[in-house]
């Protein structure tokens, strides 16, 4: 019990547990109207789950007003970065996530009426869009991190290569060359994630919530279903970040 | 016990969050304690938002030109509270675990007090969660008065636990300030008599201001009073004991929540347990 009250004292893993929540019921709610095809049983399972999945959405989106200030706190921080590139990702995606976070708190005064003649299409699509360009900055992050381990990886192996392994590589066809090549970079991109899981969960973290503005937007045509797996399972991983912070990347 | 009504973390004394830099720990802004305490106070800053809400929609809700207004700020006040129940489910466990080890305190009265208030504030946040199912939709058939009168009834035996704890508090150190009173009565009067004739005479402002003394000197037991005593405005109304407007409920909820966010950002003005 005591572990429980660790972790759900803080106010980011409530936050993901409700996310996980509204992304189950997306899930849920996708599976049952596939097995169901409309019939009179599943439809009012299924409306209740659509119910408390718009009362998760809403809830979270209370949870996060004046989050934009503390974007704009981390990126005002993430411009100390000694790495240039480090930096620029880490402020832009600060940045954008701040707008993002700022349309959402717009949305929400929308939905609970404060803000009664909202566009509420066009913020969403606003929204949306600012998440789309923060996750496209994220992942641009860690591709470049990948590179420079997989640079490192590369020079490790060419010091602790044989010399007599060169000579057959020359003797090979071109394309069997290029296979190997492959196969050998394939090997050293698993060896690199294999050997820094923080790296390994922030990809996937980021490739899995992709999905998501993807499918709002219209520019990736997706199922519910999916866009509930996807956002569950990114879910599930900042969760596991928050329980063992050292899977969290840093910066 | 300050800082421990409904929805509140238990028992966690880390520091007020800061956006820039942790003021307490001297390092960096995100590390567990801060990101604890964020959560109290996103709670509490939740709970004054909706008092607030409610005694400005009572104070101008016969005005004829501000009834959009009044709609607004009652829409606010019930996302606020929606908001609420849906980030404290699970807090039963919190209050479980605070009641374990309020069981353990070495004075009995504050065991027996503080125990109890945790325990029925568990159980108030067991009907809480029930409430919220059915304001979600997932059990309609609920009976929401009755689960509220006794989530109210949960709420009100805790706040009265608190507020005997706080007795016993105020009642053993005005007894303390009597006897060091008394000795120095004994220890610098020569004549007998007279002077304790007239100490005698005005018991009840002596005692009022033995009363005074002692909060004045300890300020994180006058905030636990002062927050209690407001807290009991609401349930008094609900169950009809003592029925008060939603202006004073309002004014009420706003003070203690004040008082609860002061005891967050000022650790050392929170009553120890």
């Amino acid at each position: 019990m005591e572990a429980w009250v660790r972790f759900s004292a803080q106010s980011q893993a409530r936050e993901r547990l409700l996310r996980a929540a509204q992304y189950a019921c997306t899930l849920a709610g996708a599976a049952l109207s596939r097995a169901g095809n409309g019939s009179g049983g599943s439809s009012g399972t299924l409306s209740r789950l659509q119910h408390l999945e718009a009362h998760l959405s809403l809830g979270r989106k209370l949870l996060r007003l004046g989050g934009s200030a503390e974007a704009l706190g981390g990126a005002q921080r993430s411009l100390h970065l000694p790495d240039p590139v480090l930096r620029f990702c880490l402020t832009l995606s600060h940045l954008n996530r701040a707008l993002f976070l700022a349309c959402d708190n717009v949305l929400w005064a929308g939905k609970t009426g404060i803000l009664p003649g909202l566009a509420m299409d066009k913020w969403s699509q606003r929204s949306f869009r600012y998440y789309l360009f923060a996750l496209v900055v994220n992942l641009s992050r860690d591709v470049y991190e990948i590179r420079v381990l997989l640079e490192r990886a590369e020079a490790a192996r060419k010091r602790g290569k044989s010399p007599e392994n060169r000579p057959q590589l020359q003797a090979d066809g071109r394309i069997q060359r290029l296979r190997l090549h492959l196969q050998l970079q394939l090997q050293l991109l698993l060896q690199v994630l294999r050997d820094n899981p923080p790296l390994l969960l922030d990809l996937l973290r980021n490739a899995c919530d992709l999905v998501i503005p993807l499918e709002k937007l219209g520019l990736c045509r997706s199922s519910p279903g999916i866009v509930g797996f996807c956002g569950l399972t990114s879910s599930v991983l900042s969760i596991l970040t928050i329980l063992h912070p050292w899977l969290k990347l840093k910066p | 016990m300050v800082g421990e009504s409904p929805g509140d973390v238990s028992g966690y004394s880390a520091p007020w969050f800061s956006p820039s830099r942790c003021k307490t720990h001297h390092d960096a802004r995100n590390h567990p304690g801060c990101r604890r305490m964020k959560s109290a106070f996103i709670l509490s800053f939740m709970r004054a938002t909706q008092y607030t809400c409610m005694l400005l929609s009572y104070l101008i809700e016969n005005k004829a030109d501000k009834k959009k207004l009044v709609m607004k700020l009652k829409q606010l006040e019930s996302s606020m509270s929606s908001g609420r129940k849906m980030f404290r489910l699970g807090n039963m466990v919190h209050a479980f675990v605070a009641a374990r080890r309020t069981a353990a305190l070495p004075e009995m009265v504050p065991c027996l007090c503080l125990t109890a208030s945790h325990l029925s504030r568990a159980l108030y946040f067991v009907c809480d969660a029930v409430l919220w199912l059915r304001s979600v939709g997932l059990q309609p058939h609920i009976d929401r008065p009755k689960w509220h009168t006794w989530a109210t009834k949960c709420y009100y035996c805790s706040l009265l636990m608190n507020l005997a704890r706080d007795w016993y508090e105020i009642s053993w150190r005005l007894e303390q300030a009597a006897l060091e009173e008394k000795t120095k009565e004994k220890f610098f009067s020569q004549k007998d008599g007279e002077e304790l004739n007239g100490v005698k005479s005005d018991g009840l402002h002596s005692f009022l201001h033995q009363l005074v003394q002692v909060l004045k000197r300890n300020p994180p037991l006058l905030l636990d009073l002062v927050k209690n005593l407001c807290d009991l405005s609401g349930p008094l109304d609900t169950l009809g004991i003592y029925k008060t407007s939603r202006g004073v409920i309002g004014f009420c909820g706003l003070l203690s929540s004040l008082v609860g966010i002061l005891t967050l950002a000022s650790p050392h003005l929170k009553l120890k347990q």
